[in-house]
């Protein structure tokens, strides 16, 4: 299926495919590879980390993906 | 190293037979719903024989970081349900986790075995997803319970 026709951008946000198909292989390398190609690099502290909760463990990657940022940004801000 | 390394980390948890269950943006794409992601999120049978097969699985993919060490059953069954291990380059995500508060546990999750890229997956499946994300606080796991709830006609 090579053109996907959508109403909405907010439908586009997630498309769906047959999973096991080519068509599913192609997508998921597509979106994967535009993730490497435009999303923003993340420096990650390395190594193991411990949590008491999921949240705990969310709030921690949100704090550290700011970090990353303000650390790309020329005035140590986070872009608006 | 990013998104490359996904499918060695899947073939590796395969071939070292991880009792584990993908949850998460990968387990979205396994099911057909394709979107984008930095990390991968996983549950875990939390004893020990199973925590040395994930060990050993990771130090397929990262054979010099001695950090895989440090997760332990000890953690995952006891007082640290939640595990984030971070790749040598600091790009990468890997959640690793044994239950969500009282709610669910690697017992407790529905899932369903499918190939991602070719490489045998163990996955929840589109109900349970629904259910774990579909009162979670995060923006993002909303919208993929709203997805999720559409394209598999799910009821409340």
């Amino acid at each position: 299926m090579p053109i996907q026709k959508f109403r909405s951008p907010e439908e586009m946000e997630i498309s769906w495919v047959m999973p096991g198909t080519p068509e599913h292989t192609r997508s998921i390398q597509a979106v994967l590879a535009l993730v490497s190609l435009f999303a923003p690099k993340r420096i990650l502290p390395l190594g193991v980390f411990k949590y008491r909760s999921i949240e705990e463990a969310d709030a921690q990657r949100e704090s550290w993906e700011c970090q990353s940022a303000r650390n790309r940004s020329p005035d140590g801000k986070l872009p608006t | 190293m990013s998104l490359e390394k996904l499918p060695d980390i899947l073939r590796a948890l395969a071939d070292e037979h991880v009792d584990y269950i993908l949850i998460g943006a990968v387990a979205m794409m396994a099911h057909g719903l394709v979107r984008g992601t930095e990390d991968l999120d996983f549950f875990v049978r939390p004893d020990s024989e199973n925590i040395a097969c994930l060990r050993a699985a990771l130090r397929r993919v990262f054979p010099e970081d001695a950090a895989i060490d440090e997760i332990s059953e000890k953690d995952l069954a006891g007082d640290y349900p939640a595990v984030r291990y971070n790749t040598p380059d600091g790009s990468f995500g890997i959640d690793i986790l044994s239950r969500l508060g009282e709610a669910f546990s690697y017992e407790d999750l529905d899932h369903q075995e499918t190939l991602f890229e070719g490489i045998p997956v163990r996955v929840a499946t589109p109900a349970m997803l629904y259910r774990m994300k579909k009162d979670t606080l995060r923006w993002k796991d909303r919208i993929d319970a709203q997805k999720i709830k559409e394209r598999f006609s799910l009821e409340d």
